[in-house]
C-alpha cells in the first residue's frame, strides 16, 4: 500500500482546470518529483493534498484514508508537512517561536519540544537566529526555517514546492543531506520544481504535468528521454 | 401622490450615491477603507461654510476653495500617513478611526454640536402635478449628478484616469508599462476627496451641517458600497437608488427610526446572504 | 526580574492608597480606569492576538451591563450574580461573533461587527420600554455604595482578569493564536486549528467585556442606549493603540494613559480627545507598539518565548 494516493482529482477555478482527472501514488522511501510548466497545476495540486483547497471531485488518501475532506491542522497532525514557493514564516514571530508554534500532537513536554525545536535549528544552521523575528532573515534562511518547522510535526511526508528556487548552492546541499537522510528513514517526498538536474538527481519517479493533466510519469532517465517532455520544455 | 417622495429619492440617492462612489474609488485605489468617510463629506461642508462665511466668498468659489483643500489635504494624509502601512489592515484602519474621532470632534469645537444651517442658493420652487417642489433640491441632485459625471469622464476619457484605472485593476501591471502606482493611487484619493467634498456640499443645502451626520454619512456611504460590492464603482449607482428609495419610503410609512436602522440592516444581509454586493468582485487586498 | 521590584512597589502603594486618602475625584476616575482597562485588555487578546478587527467590542459590554441592569432591576438578582451574568451574556456573544469571524475576514468582519453595533444602538433606541431608551435604565443597585469599597472591588476584577489574559497570551495557546494572526494558511499547515483559536478569543475576550460591563452599571447605577455610541468604541481604540497591542499589558497602560490624561487635560476642554487623536496616529504611524511595546523593547533584552510585541 502506498503512502500517498491521488485518485482522479480534479479542480476548476472559474473557468480554468487547475487539476484535471489527476492520479499519482507516492510510497515510503521515496521521492517522487514534480515537473512541469508555469500554470500546469503543481502548486494547485500540493494546495489540494494538504488541505487548503478542496477537489470538486476525486479522492486523496494517505495511507487507507481519505483526506481531501479534512482540513489543513487535521492532516498536518496526521504526518504531512508542507513547504511553500515563498516561505510562509510567522514574520512577526521569533525563529524559535516560529518553531514552537506548532501543532503538538504527541502531547510532549515544553523541554522535549524546546529541545527538538533547538536539534532541528542546529541542524538546519539556524541556532544563533534563535531570538530574531524571523522576517529578518535572509530569504534562504526563511526557506531553511520553514524546512525545519515542518520537520518538527514529524511528518511521513513532505510537499515541497520549489524548495531550491533562488536558494544559495549551500543551503540547497543542506537541503538535499537532510532530505536523503529522512528518505533512507522512510519517509515520502513529493517535491516540485524547476530545477531539471537536481530534481532528476534526487527523485526515485518523476510526474509531468501540463494544464493540469499528468503527461508523463517514470524514471528520470526515461523522462529526460521522452520527446513529449523535450518538446514541452525545450519547444523542439 | 408619490410624486413628493420620487423627488427626495432622486436627491437622496444622488447624494447617496456621490457618498458611496467616492468611498469606493479610495478603496479600490489604496485597498483601504476609509472608516472618516463619513466626516470627510461633512468636512466638505463645513470647509464651504467657512469660505463662504468667513472668507466672504461667492458660494461657487466657496465651493472650489473647500474642494481643493479637502482633495490636496486628504491626499497628503493618504501619502504620509496612510501610503507605508497601507498593507497592515488593523493599523490602517485604526488609523482612518482615529481620523473620524479627531474630525467629528474638530467640527464640534470649531462649529458647535448643534446644526448649522447653510445658505439656500436657489430659493423658491416649481409646480409639478400640482406639489411644489423646492428648486434648491432639484439644483442640488442636478449638480451631484453632475459630479459623478465628470467623474465618469475623468475615469473613462481620460490619461490620467486610465492609468488610475490599470493601476487598480493590476498593479504590479501597470508598474511594469510605466505607470507610477504611487501617483496614481494619490489621484484616486484625489478624485475621491472632490466628489466627497461635493457630497458634503450637497447634504448641508438639503439638511445642515452636524457632527452628528458625520455618522450618518459614514453609515451611508458604507452601505451603498457594501450593497454595490466592494470594489465596484459604477454599481454604485443603482445600488444608492435603491436604498435611497428604501429609505424614503420606509421612513414616511415606517417611521422615522428606520432611518439608521434600514442602513445598519441592509449591511447585515447583504454581507451574509451575499458578501460580494449585486455587482461586486472580491475583496481587495493590496 | 529585578525590575520588577519598582513596579511591585508601585502597585502595592496605588492599592494602598485609598486606606489614607479615602473618596475623591481621582479614586472614582481609578474605578473607572479599571473596567476600562479589562475591556482594553480583552480587546487584545482578540485584536492583537487572533488579529481579528472587531467592532463589536463595545456592544458586547453594553449588552452584558443591560443583562446586568434587567437582572437586578426586574428579578431582584443580587447585583454579584448579575454581574457574573453579564460575563455569560458577554461568553454567548463571543461565541457569536466568533461564528461570524469564520465567515467573514478582514476588512468584511469589521464591517458587519460595526453594522452590528449601530444595530444594537438603533434596538435599545427603539425599544426603550426595555432599556429605557436615551435617558436609560436608573436606580440599578451597586454592588456596594462606598467608593473605596468599589475601587478595591474593580481593582480586584482588573488584577485577575489581566492576569489571566496575561498567562494566555504567554502560553502555547497565545503563540498559536498569533501564529493564526501572522499567516492562517501557514498556521493551519503546522496543525493549529484556526477555527478553534478564533473563536476561543472571541469567546474569552467577550467573556471579560460582559463583566465589565456588568461592573459598569452596577457602579454608575444606570445603564443607556448610549452605552453603543460609536464614542466608547473610539475611546477604547485609542486606549489599544496609544498602550500598545498584543501585549495584554499594554492596553492597560493605555486605559489609565488615555482617561488620566483627557481628565488632567480638561482645562483644555473639548481639544483633549483631538490631541488624543492625533497621538493615536502618530503611534500607529511611527510607533505601533506603543508605550508599553516600545519601553519593553527598550528595556529588556529579546526573550526567546514571549509572546510580546
Amino acid at each position: 500500500m502506498s503512502r500517498l494516493q491521488v485518485d482522479m482529482v480534479s479542480k476548476r477555478f472559474g473557468g480554468i482546470t487547475a487539476v484535471d482527472r489527476l492520479c499519482l501514488e507516492a510510497g515510503r522511501n521515496e521521492i517522487v518529483g514534480i515537473i512541469g510548466p508555469n500554470g500546469s497545476g503543481k502548486t494547485t495540486l500540493l494546495n489540494l493534498i494538504n488541505g487548503l483547497i478542496k477537489p470538486d471531485s476525486g479522492k486523496i488518501l494517505l495511507g487507507d484514508k481519505p483526506i481531501h475532506t479534512l482540513k489543513p491542522h487535521q492532516i498536518a497532525a496526521m504526518g504531512v508537512g508542507r513547504t511553500f514557493q515563498i516561505a510562509k514564516i510567522f514574520r512577526e514571530l521569533t525563529v524559535m517561536e516560529n518553531m514552537l508554534a506548532t501543532v503538538n500532537k504527541n502531547n510532549s513536554s515544553q523541554t522535549n519540544l524546546y529541545k527538538k525545536a533547538a536539534d532541528l535549528l542546529e541542524l538546519t544552521g539556524l541556532a544563533h537566529k534563535a531570538r530574531e523575528k524571523a522576517g529578518t532573515l535572509s530569504g534562504g534562511q526563511q526557506k531553511l526555517l520553514e524546512f525545519a518547522r515542518a520537520l518538527i510535526l514529524e511528518p511521513t511526508t513532505m510537499l515541497m514546492d520549489e524548495p531550491f528556487a533562488g536558494v544559495h548552492p549551500t543551503v540547497v546541499s543542506k537541503l538535499l543531506e537532510i532530505i536523503a537522510r529522512m528518505k533512507s528513514e522512510g519517509k515520502t517526498f513529493l517535491i516540485v520544481s524547476h530545477d531539471i538536474n537536481t530534481i532528476t538527481s534526487i527523485s526515485d519517479k518523476i510526474v509531468v504535468m501540463s494544464e493540469g493533466k499528468k503527461i508523463a510519469e517514470g524514471m528520470p532517465e526515461e523522462i529526460m528521454a521522452d520527446r513529449e517532455v523535450a518538446r514541452l520544455y525545450l519547444g523542439f | 401622490m408619490v410624486l413628493p417622495e420620487l423627488v427626495d429619492s432622486l436627491l437622496l440617492g444622488s447624494i447617496f450615491a456621490a457618498a458611496g462612489i467616492s468611498l469606493s474609488l479610495y478603496y479600490s485605489a489604496t485597498g483601504i477603507f476609509n472608516f472618516s468617510h463619513g466626516a470627510l463629506i461633512m468636512l466638505g461642508g463645513y470647509l464651504t461654510y467657512s469660505a463662504f462665511t468667513q472668507l466672504g466668498l461667492p458660494l461657487p468659489l466657496a465651493v472650489l476653495v473647500s474642494v481643493v483643500v479637502l482633495g490636496v489635504g486628504n491626499t497628503l494624509f493618504y501619502r504620509c500617513l496612510l501610503h507605508p502601512i497601507r498593507h497592515h489592515h488593523i493599523p490602517s484602519t485604526i488609523l482612518t478611526l482615529a481620523l473620524l474621532l479627531v474630525l467629528e470632534r474638530l467640527a464640534s469645537v470649531i462649529y458647535g454640536p448643534w446644526g448649522l444651517p447653510f445658505p439656500t442658493f436657489l430659493p423658491g420652487t416649481i409646480e409639478a402635478g400640482g406639489i411644489p417642489i423646492s428648486i434648491q433640491k432639484i439644483g442640488v441632485s442636478v449638480m451631484t449628478l453632475s459630479a459623478i459625471g465628470l467623474l465618469w469622464v475623468v475615469m473613462n476619457k481620460t490619461w490620467t484616469g486610465l492609468g488610475v484605472r490599470a493601476t487598480i485593476d493590476n498593479m504590479a501591471a501597470a508598474a511594469s508599462s510605466g505607470i507610477n502606482p504611487e501617483l496614481m493611487m494619490m489621484l484616486g484619493v484625489f478624485l475621491s476627496s472632490v466628489v466627497t467634498a461635493l457630497t458634503g456640499v450637497s447634504i448641508a443645502s438639503t439638511l445642515f451641517l452636524s457632527p452628528i451626520l458625520m455618522s450618518q454619512m459614514n453609515m451611508v456611504a458604507i452601505a451603498v458600497s457594501i450593497l454595490a460590492g466592494l470594489g465596484s464603482l459604477w454599481g454604485i449607482l443603482p445600488s444608492a437608488f435603491i436604498l435611497a428609495l428604501s429609505d424614503v419610503f420606509g421612513a414616511t410609512y415606517v417611521g422615522g427610526w428606520f432611518r439608521f436602522v434600514n442602513l445598519a440592516v441592509a449591511i447585515i444581509i447583504v454581507l451574509l446572504l451575499r458578501p460580494q454586493g449585486i455587482f461586486g468582485v472580491k475583496e481587495r487586498v493590496v | 526580574m529585578k525590575q520588577l521590584i519598582p513596579v511591585v512597589l508601585a502597585a502595592a502603594l496605588y492599592a494602598a492608597h485609598p486606606l489614607f486618602t479615602g473618596d475623591s475625584y481621582l479614586l472614582r476616575i481609578l474605578i473607572i480606569v479599571h473596567i476600562f482597562a479589562v475591556l482594553a485588555a480583552s480587546l487584545d487578546i482578540i485584536v492583537g492576538y487572533t488579529g481579528q478587527l472587531t467592532a463589536g467590542h463595545t456592544a458586547v459590554f453594553g449588552w452584558g451591563a443591560f443583562a446586568t441592569a434587567w437582572l437586578i432591576l426586574w428579578f431582584n438578582t443580587p447585583p454579584e450574580a448579575a454581574v457574573l451574568a453579564g460575563g455569560l451574556v458577554g461568553a454567548l456573544l463571543g461565541f457569536g461573533v466568533g461564528i461570524l469571524c469564520l465567515r467573514f475576514k478582514y476588512l468584511l468582519l469589521t464591517l458587519v461587527t460595526f453594522a452590528l453595533l449601530v444595530l444594537s444602538y438603533a434596538l435599545a433606541r427603539q425599544f426603550h420600554e426595555i432599556t429605557g431608551g436615551e435617558l436609560g435604565l436608573h436606580g440599578i443597585l451597586p454592588i456596594s455604595k462606598s467608593a473605596v469599597a468599589n475601587f478595591y472591588i474593580t481593582f480586584g476584577f482588573m488584577l485577575v482578569s489581566v492576569s489571566l489574559l496575561f498567562l494566555l497570551g504567554r502560553s502555547r495557546v497565545g503563540l498559536y493564536m498569533k501564529a493564526v494572526k501572522e499567516d492562517e494558511a501557514a498556521a493551519e499547515t503546522v496543525g493549529i486549528d484556526a477555527v478553534k483559536y478564533k473563536v476561543l478569543a472571541n469567546v474569552v475576550g467577550s467573556t471579560f467585556a460582559g463583566l465589565a460591563g456588568g461592573f459598569f452599571t452596577t457602579y454608575m447605577t444606570s445603564v443607556g442606549a448610549s452605552i453603543f455610541f460609536l464614542d466608547y468604541l473610539l475611546r477604547l481604540i485609542l486606549m489599544w493603540g496609544i498602550g500598545g497591542g498584543g501585549t495584554i499589558i499594554g492596553p492597560v497602560v493605555g486605559a489609565y494613559v488615555v482617561t488620566l490624561l483627557a481628565e488632567y487635560l480638561r482645562f483644555i476642554e473639548e481639544y483633549r480627545l483631538i490631541l488624543l487623536g492625533v497621538v493615536l496616529m502618530v503611534f500607529i504611524r511611527f510607533m505601533p507598539s506603543g508605550i508599553y511595546g516600545t519601553l519593553v523593547k527598550l528595556l529588556q533584552p529579546r526573550r526567546v518565548f514571549s509572546a510580546g510585541g
